[in-house]
């Protein structure tokens, strides 16, 4: 065999290796050692999944049907990283726990499947894996399915995610209808410079339908709420990786996305508002679980404007940024306590939660240069094409509340007051600079080419992110404003519009909800069962 | 029926509804916030009727379980429970069964008869299958409007307790929700919510004559009723009953009698049942229903009889147990003590009464004969807040019944507390910028990839955020204050000498004394003040320690001590240690630079190696050098996931008044709490009252708390750590998405998985005193009459000298029966699931 032989062979048996290694884990959940050998598994397959990555910066992987690109060696990365924490926080979670051995399967179950989800590139396997993934989820959703709420969550979620198996079948269909191919990647090569036909419009169209599923967009979000019936590890690994399939799919079918404008709009239209208003009912949370929920929602909905907007890489480094942010806040949601002593700490010692005007203005005026010589840098020597702008305004709000906070700070002297300016201006630099890094080094290594950039696009997601600054601010100034305080208690009822997909749920599959159990709980007790 | 009034309030005497109603809210225990949780008794407002009585009356209204189930008791059967323990506790409890009878009634099924409200009859109607179920709706909807009341308090325009303020605020919010009707398919739902009276007293009065016109109810069913509500809520309830301490005035103002807060959240539950009386009246189908649910009110005095009659064996098994564990302690306690040679101590170490103190002071005692310990209560007799920062909150360390009347602050070196903040609060801006909502996108997505490195880290083990308000680094010195003045030297001798007298060591001082302070160490735990010292309010007694630490060393004081009789040696050194409980490591303070090796710095090393070597067989480690044992608690302490980093209290069964001497041959178990005290030396049994009215009453509230949340989780525990959701930062955790506020332990603090680690019996209190003192001290007491004579707590006189034991109950001595066939010793956890 030449070296080239060799190379391919460990590049195939690395592929299938991802693959096997969930597989061991479930196949060994009821054996005494299984939990050390979890995380074993967990920390080779990052290994592995480190070492794909690098082969597949160059040039993408295959092994049969398995084929590994860029964007799917970056998230497998990503995935194994967190499969690996999330065992080694279960192993001490379930420590003792007879259920443990039913939460490693689940466990392992869904990252094999996403795995497999990542590595597809045969569109049968793709779907196969897309419905193993939800298959597996449920499972873990439904940990304790004597709980209501969690059965009531899980229903809808089976509804939502059936439609958009459906959906994805569907769109699976039209595409070959018009390539004739299988192939994911031999699909996306086949789209031409050309206008789509319409079976390829329609399957954009289905495309993004299933993403907004996926993503639980407003009005269709409330199993993403309520699935925080299950053990704090699960809620980890929705929230931080399976829920960003939509965002996934729309990554993998970028070439035709970018040239569906229909498929772009609908995306717009649901999840530009979808994304602010859960923004928004995230500041009325009184849970710590649901609040995330709530800001995952949000996110989700930035994550698939991104994609619409054609910033395939942005969309990418949100999704990793928020795995990695969602992921570390669900594990330690635990340490809620401690973050509000700090609050009432911070507030007591003269650092108020809502700075004064002088400080908004101070933090604009230290924030929109710095930008603004960002922009013009980056037009200068990278971006040929004209690009959307909502990536600055995204930015410029987020400098902006950090830097009113920072410059409200109080300062004994005026040097103190000079030294809180300049700290500022140097942490924004060194965050700017990391963030703009990897954003420019995304974009090299994507294979992807932008859509026309569309100005109409860019002032939808715009003024909607004006609106949501002046609300946001409005709420925290006046507090007591009747009108303000209406919205913030209609806010506070998710806007009343989940009730509708309860009773419908409710409707169509019926389940008993019996509020109390009939034999008190202590009888069999929960961590026993 | 609408809201609209038929009747109007009488506005000048308070009317029969109200009392009754003021009445069901007056039995709330409180709750206090996470980070200052301490256990509380849950049927504290209980305590002037039998508990048996208690337990039929809460059974019947809200199926509120006082006992274990059937099974835990046979199980224990007939090791545990010895079959003479049975027959003595059968005659006790004047139940003249066999052996056999009571065995059968361990198999009987159960009748437990059940009071419903009416949304529970409403949830039993078969086309409410297909629909959100009455009781789980309102329950959220209630949970969620004082959770959001509580949690913004920036939302409402004046104080929270304020009686009357949550009621409109609920009514304000439901009034809006247009969810409701949809959700549960009754569209004239928000508009009778819109019509609801504006006052609390008036939904309560219009309820209580809507039910007399259709059945006559008297106000002790309408008192039930309430109740029952109440236990829907029961979390909550508990939330409102801790924030009415802090606005006392306001519900004694007015005329006469007025509601407190906790009456507003009665009313809106009261509003839900007359909103489910009005969709009743609509649909004539449902009459019958109505019918049915004003017919318990007449049935409810004998269902709780016949409640009493069914739960009767299973009291007798529970005192069986009692009777068996008290037995054992009497064999242990009055069997003669081996020869001891007094020799003058070099160390003494002062320890909390906490029963985590126990098995530390044998291992401490077993590394060298001349060290003596004693044990206190753990906030030191200072009855004192902490203020770490000099513009910061105080936080108070002392018993949650008291409040503080001094302030203790650290004199910290120059940009110390500057050093300290500094990254604390740049984190703070970090995570708030993140939580909001126009910075949460551009943040997450510059700033979310270092969160990656932050999870990898905690992962490990690193960068967990502690209480900011534990930091006691770098401190030169101490404080105290007292209504904004710094506290005299003259002052503080005069405080200390009270603590020392009460403490019982003012003379014979040997040349190092410690006092150690004990707490616990965890990583994301949003109980971890339950397993911290309770004597201090739910947080580690360091800062006590070291304030005593630093005035009993200081000179000046010693002398003015001097003055009022306690001479301390210039040898004499105090020193403060912490005892951690989660790694039980022992470390001191070597403040003012006393940094040379001395014999007692190993000693406690090798105390604290014994101690884990005893506790690592419990936790199943598999290390067994003391190296070993030591990095596997320590990880365990640091482990982000871990939801059984410690046992905290469980299994506490007794709390034994006595001095060590008495005691220091015994292995107690973990299962004591001890507090020295010496008779002869009190002179007026100050001490004694002392030790009665305030240390036994924290240990009967920690005991009952263990209690209640083994029996009765559901209502007073706060059920799977994994699921647990914190609210409003810390006001609480939900179990899951919502539901009803939990209180109390959660199972894993209870239940290590396959057993339960707590055996519910209550407290048995041991005094070694005179029968005389004691029965004088409860006969001014009624409060402690009431704990003892209506079976909340067991009261017995130790007699060390005749050997002897007797029960103090209903102003008689009654001797303690020996159970001679018995087993020996407490073992370390008898008890099965």
């Amino acid at each position: 065999m030449t070296l080239l032989d060799w190379a391919s062979a460990a590049q195939g048996l690395g592929l299938w290796g991802l693959m096997a290694l969930p597989l061991l884990v479930v196949a060994a959940a009821q054996w005494r050692s299984a939990w050390p050998l979890a995380q074993w598994a967990g920390a080779l397959g990052l290994l592995l999944a480190l070492a794909l990555w690098l082969a597949a910066l160059k040039a993408p992987l295959a092994s049969g049907v398995l084929k590994l690109g860029f964007v799917q060696a970056s998230l497998l990365v990503l995935v194994s990283f967190l499969g690996w924490l999330i065992y080694r926080y279960g192993a001490s979670n379930f420590q003792g726990d007879p259920d443990g051995p039913r939460f490693l399967r689940g466990l392992a179950g869904v990252l094999l499947a996403v795995s497999s989800l990542l590595l597809a590139d045969h569109l049968v396997l793709f779907w196969a894996a897309w419905v193993a993934v939800s298959i597996s989820l449920h499972q873990l959703l439904l940990f304790y399915p004597d709980r209501p709420r969690a059965r009531l969550a899980a229903h809808k979620k089976f509804l939502i995610a059936r439609s958009a198996e459906g959906l994805l079948a569907l769109a699976i269909g039209l595409l070959y209808s018009q390539s004739g191919s299988l192939s994911l990647s031999a699909n996306m090569a086949l789209l031409g410079a050309g206008e789509l036909s319409w079976p390829q419009q329609l399957a954009a169209v289905c495309l993004a339908l299933v993403a907004l599923l996926k993503c639980a967009q407003l009005p269709l979000h409330g199993w993403l709420i309520q699935v925080v019936e299950a053990p704090t590890p699960v809620s980890a690994l929705l929230h931080a990786g399976v829920i960003n399939l939509g965002g996934v799919l729309l990554l993998l079918f970028a070439p035709l996305l970018s040239q569906a404008p229909l498929a772009q709009w609908l995306l717009l239209l649901v999840a530009a508002p979808s994304a602010v208003l859960a923004a928004l009912i995230m500041t009325t949370r009184i849970s710590q679980k649901v609040r995330l929920a709530w800001s995952t929602c949000a996110q989700m909905g930035l994550m698939l404007v991104e994609c619409a907007l054609g910033l395939y890489e942005l969309a990418l480094l949100h999704l990793i940024a928020h795995s990695c942010y969602k992921a570390r806040a669900f594990l330690a949601a635990g340490s809620a306590v401690n973050e509000q002593h700090l609050q009432q700490l911070s507030a007591a010692l003269g650092c108020p939660m809502l700075p004064q005007l002088r400080h908004w203005l101070g933090a604009t005026a230290l924030v929109l240069p710095l930008l603004a010589a960002a922009a013009v840098l980056m037009a200068q020597f990278w971006l040929q094409a004209p690009g959307s702008q909502v990536p600055w305004l995204l930015l410029g709000l987020a400098f902006i509340t950090w830097a009113a906070q920072q410059l409200a700070q109080p300062a004994a002297s005026g040097w103190a007051r000079v030294a809180l300016w300049v700290s500022a201006a140097a942490s924004l630099l060194g965050l700017m600079a990391v963030y703009l890094g990897l954003k420019t080094a995304l974009a090299e290594a994507l294979p992807i080419t932008h859509g026309p950039y569309s100005l109409a696009a860019d002032l939808w997601v715009g003024s909607w992110l004006v609106v949501l600054a002046i609300v946001s601010y409005s709420l925290q100034r006046w507090p007591l404003q009747p009108q303000l305080r209406r919205a913030w208690i209609a806010l506070n009822g998710g806007l009343y519009l989940d009730e509708w997909m309860s009773r419908l749920t409710l409707r169509l599959w019926p389940l008993s909800l019996g509020g109390q159990s009939p034999t008190p709980l202590l009888l069999t007790p929960k961590v026993q069962s | 029926m609408s809201p609209s009034l038929a009747h109007t309030p009488s506005e000048l005497a308070p009317s029969p509804a109200l009392q009754a109603a003021c009445e069901a809210c007056a039995r709330i225990a409180p709750v206090w916030p996470l980070d200052k949780s301490v256990a509380v008794n849950p049927w504290w407002h209980w305590r002037e009727r039998p508990m048996a009585e208690v337990a039929a009356q809460l059974g019947v209204l809200g199926s509120v379980r006082m006992l274990m189930p059937r099974d835990y008791y046979r199980a224990l059967w007939p090791q545990v429970i010895s079959p003479l323990a049975l027959r003595l506790a059968a005659e006790e409890c004047a139940l003249p069964l066999s052996e056999t009878a009571l065995l059968a009634a361990l198999d009987h099924k159960e009748h437990w008869p059940k009071w419903k409200n009416l949304c529970d009859w409403l949830d039993e109607q078969p086309e409410q299958a297909n629909k959100m179920p009455w009781q789980a709706e309102i329950t959220q909807q209630i949970s969620q409007s004082c959770g959001l009341y509580f949690s913004y308090p920036e939302h409402q325009a004046g104080p929270l307790a304020a009686p009357g303020r949550f009621y409109n605020f609920w009514r304000e919010m439901i009034g809006q929700d247009a969810g409701l009707a949809i959700l549960m398919a009754a569209p004239k739902l928000q508009r009778f919510f819109r019509r609801l009276p504006h006052s609390p007293a008036d939904v309560i009065d219009a309820v209580y004559h809507q039910l007399q016109a259709l059945t006559g109810i008297d106000t002790g069913a309408f008192s039930a009723y309430c109740q029952a509500l109440l236990l829907d809520i029961n979390g909550w309830a508990a939330v409102f009953a801790r924030a009415q301490e802090d606005h006392p005035g306001q519900a004694a103002a007015g005329e006469g009698l007025s509601l407190s807060c906790v009456g507003d959240l009665l009313a809106a539950r009261l509003a839900w049942e007359w909103a489910l009386l009005d969709v009743i009246a609509e649909d004539p189908l449902k009459h019958s229903l109505r019918t049915r649910f004003v017919d318990q009110f007449s049935r409810l005095p004998d269902w709780q009889a016949s409640l009493q009659d069914t739960l009767k064996p299973l009291w007798v098994w529970q005192r069986a147990l009692e009777l068996s564990l008290q037995a054992d302690f009497a064999r242990q306690l009055t069997a003669p003590a081996p020869q001891q040679t007094p020799a003058a101590p070099t160390l003494q170490a002062v320890f909390c009464i906490d029963v985590r103190s126990e098995p530390m002071r044998r291992a401490l005692e077993s590394v060298a004969p001349q060290i003596q310990t004693l044990g206190f209560a753990g906030f030191f007799g200072l009855p004192m807040d902490y203020q770490p920062y000099a513009s910061g909150p105080k936080r108070p360390q002392l018993p949650a019944l008291l409040k503080p009347s001094l302030s203790a602050r650290p004199l910290l070196a120059q940009g110390q507390e500057r050093k300290r903040l500094a990254p604390l609060l740049s984190l703070h801006r970090q995570t708030h910028t993140g939580q909001q909502a126009a910075a949460t996108f551009g943040w997450v997505e510059a700033k979310g990839i270092f969160d990656g490195l932050r999870l990898l880290a905690q992962s490990f083990g690193r960068g967990h955020l502690a209480n900011p308000l534990s930091r006691c680094d770098g401190v030169t010195g101490w404080q105290l204050w007292r209504d904004g003045a710094p506290l005299s030297d003259a002052a503080i001798a005069e405080l200390l000498a009270t603590v020392l007298r009460h403490m019982g060591l003012t003379e014979g001082f040997a040349p190092r004394v410690l006092l150690v302070a004990h707490g616990s160490s965890t990583a994301n735990n949003p109980l971890a003040a339950s397993l911290d010292c309770g004597a201090c309010g739910g947080q580690s007694g360091e800062v006590n320690v070291r304030v005593l630490a630093y005035y009993l060393n200081r000179p000046t004081v010693r002398t003015a001590l001097a003055a009022r009789g306690i001479r301390i040696p210039d040898t004499c050194r105090f020193i403060a240690c912490l005892h951690n409980t989660t790694t039980d490591d022992l470390s001191w303070f070597g403040s003012e630079g006393d940094v040379e090796p001395e014999a007692w710095h190993s000693w406690l090393k090798l105390a604290a190696e014994r101690a884990r070597a005893l506790r690592a067989g419990a936790f199943a480690l598999s290390a067994t050098s003391p190296l070993g044992q030591q990095r596997a608690f320590a990880a365990r302490s640091r482990d982000w996931a871990q939801l059984r980093p410690e046992r905290g209290l469980a299994n506490n069964a007794a709390f034994i008044v006595a001095p060590r001497a008495a005691t220091v041959h015994l292995n107690l178990a973990g299962r004591a709490f001890l507090h020295d005290y010496d008779w002869p030396r009190d002179k007026d049994f100050a001490t004694l009252e002392l030790i009665m009215t305030a240390p036994m009453v924290v240990t009967q509230w920690i005991n009952l708390q263990y209690y209640a949340s083994t029996t009765d989780n559901r209502h007073y525990g706060s059920g799977n750590k994994l699921l647990h959701n914190v609210v409003g930062g810390n006001l609480g955790v939900f179990e899951g998405n919502g539901g009803d506020l939990r209180i109390g332990l959660p199972l894993q603090s209870l239940h290590d998985g396959q057993q339960w680690r707590h055996q519910p019996v209550r407290l048995s209190v041991y005094l070694a005193a005179p029968r005389a003192a004691i029965a004088d001290i409860v006969a001014r007491h009624p409060m402690l009459a009431d704990l003892i004579n209506q079976d909340w707590l067991y009261v017995l006189q130790w007699d060390e000298a005749s050997h002897t034991i007797a029960r103090y109950y209903r102003g008689q001595w009654l001797p303690q029966p020996t159970l001679t066939a018995a087993s020996s010793a407490p073992k370390e956890a008898p008890c099965m699931a």
